[in-house]
């Protein structure tokens, strides 16, 4: 009897394997992505009471575990608004300076792109940040390619795929996102790219490139459809490539994409 | 009819409250990943060959709502079922201690699976994936600790649930077979 169990059980799970693997090597990418656009369509009322709930939930956490700090961080924030209100006279003179730049590298002001606000529904399963859904779709205008920002200007990854309502975001920590990009001081140009899902590195930089600690690596215009000029991280460390043909370094992020609550797409 | 629409319904609940509820309140370091979880309990709340099509659904199911390369979650999530359901013959049903532990274990191995970044990704797999994730994951206690509570109080809530859906199904289904 057990025996017979066993062996049913057994074939059971190999057929599965069998076929599954098949589907896998297979891959129809438009019968998924069909099925993933009804999914996500006929779901869309309950996404929105999870997300809100969830949303309310952890805030009200935030609230209540930020009560004993408040006094510390009151005192804390008097002092940076010092701080700010004298930064704040340096950068009006560094604005004007800015904006000559911009006009001789022919860089996009940061106010000039048509943005949409996004509000964050949904995450991966596998707590890597490699994707995002979000609350808007086809029907706001959104568009596969489109890059998604957070901020006035850090890139954050860009949109894979559109439903009706909601919109799935690739983030620049995915294995499938490559995004051509360059360093501010040096020039130096490579491909930003995810080291295994634990963060993003600066990949096939030329020797003849020089890479500097510190830093800041910025989208270049090579990207298609990421306009020049997007934040991508600073420059930790630098590494020789495996084949010490080229130089990789990691890139510190400048967001916690775990903390992202609302996003902006870049729609022009 | 009526139990299709019950199970179909908890696979498409747990799918959304992963996604769009679970992963948005706990910060990414702490996420827990409640669908290997209930396929444990529906394992162990009733058989493997009444619940394998089930769980193949909802393989089918993450993996659609996941959006990247379809099956993975079916052969996780099967092969896990068959694991708990070999080992539960042996071990849950007999020995209440051993079955306790061995749960516990269940759910420690799923944290750990589920944390290993790229694991479960195929085309990433190499080597250096697998010390970084060890590195990062193996001795983390506080994390793993703060899982493992999560996890069975989870496991508890999500077991109680579903054997009172299973028992008031099978009882709907002896009523329709009695009056047939």
């Amino acid at each position: 009897m057990f025996k017979k169990n066993f062996s049913s059980k057994i074939i059971k799970v190999g057929f599965i394997f069998v076929m599954v693997i098949l589907v896998m090597v297979w891959n129809p990418r438009s019968v998924f992505d069909g099925l993933g656009n009804v999914f996500f369509t006929a779901t869309y009322p309950i996404q929105k009471i999870f997300s809100s709930s969830a949303n309310k939930i952890s805030f009200f956490a935030k609230t209540i575990s930020s009560i004993g700090k408040l006094k510390s961080e009151n005192e804390k924030l008097l002092y940076e608004n010092i701080s700010l209100k004298s930064d704040n006279a340096k950068l009006k003179d560094v604005s004007k300076e800015n904006d000559i730049l911009r006009n001789e590298i022919e860089l996009l002001p940061k106010e000039k792109f048509d943005l949409t606000a996004v509000h964050i529904i949904g995450r991966d399963f596998y707590e890597n940040n490699d994707w995002l859904l979000v609350d808007k779709g086809e029907r706001d205008g959104l568009r596969k390619g489109m890059p998604v920002i957070v901020g006035k200007g850090v890139l954050i990854g860009r949109i894979s795929q559109v439903f009706p309502y909601n919109a799935k975001i690739v983030t620049i920590t995915n294995p499938e996102s490559n995004i051509n990009a360059t360093t501010v001081e040096t020039g130096a140009m490579g491909i930003v790219k995810s080291k295994y899902g634990l963060g993003v590195i600066l990949d096939m930089v030329l020797q003849t490139d020089y890479l500097k600690v510190g830093d800041d690596v910025i989208t270049s215009e090579i990207s298609q459809n990421i306009p020049r000029g997007l934040l991508i991280g600073k420059i930790k460390e630098i590494h020789l490539s495996e084949d010490k043909l080229f130089q990789t370094a990691i890139i510190s992020m400048p967001i916690d994409f775990s903390k992202l609550r609302f996003v902006f797409v870049i729609k022009k | 009819m009526k139990s299709f629409l019950i199970r179909s319904s908890i696979i498409i609940v747990i799918i959304l409250l992963q996604i769009n509820f679970l992963n948005l309140i706990f910060p990414s370091s702490y996420t827990l990943n409640v669908i290997p979880l209930m396929v444990i309990a529906w394992v162990t709340v009733t058989k493997f060959e009444k619940i394998w099509i089930w769980i193949l659904l909802l393989g089918a199911m993450t993996d659609i709502a996941e959006m990247e390369k379809f099956g993975k979650n079916i052969l996780f999530f099967v092969v896990l079922a068959y694991l708990v359901s070999f080992l539960s013959k042996r071990f849950l049903i007999e020995r209440r201690l051993y079955g306790t532990i061995l749960l516990i274990l269940f759910i420690i191995t799923i944290s750990f699976i589920t944390n290993f970044n790229g694991i479960l990704n195929f085309g990433n797999f190499s080597l250096d994936i697998i010390v970084d994730n060890i590195v990062n994951n193996l001795f983390a206690w506080k994390r793993l600790l703060t899982e493992l509570v999560f996890g069975i109080s989870v496991f508890y809530l999500m077991y109680n649930i579903l054997n009172k859906i299973e028992m008031y199904l099978s009882k709907y289904d002896d009523k329709l077979l009695g009056n047939l």
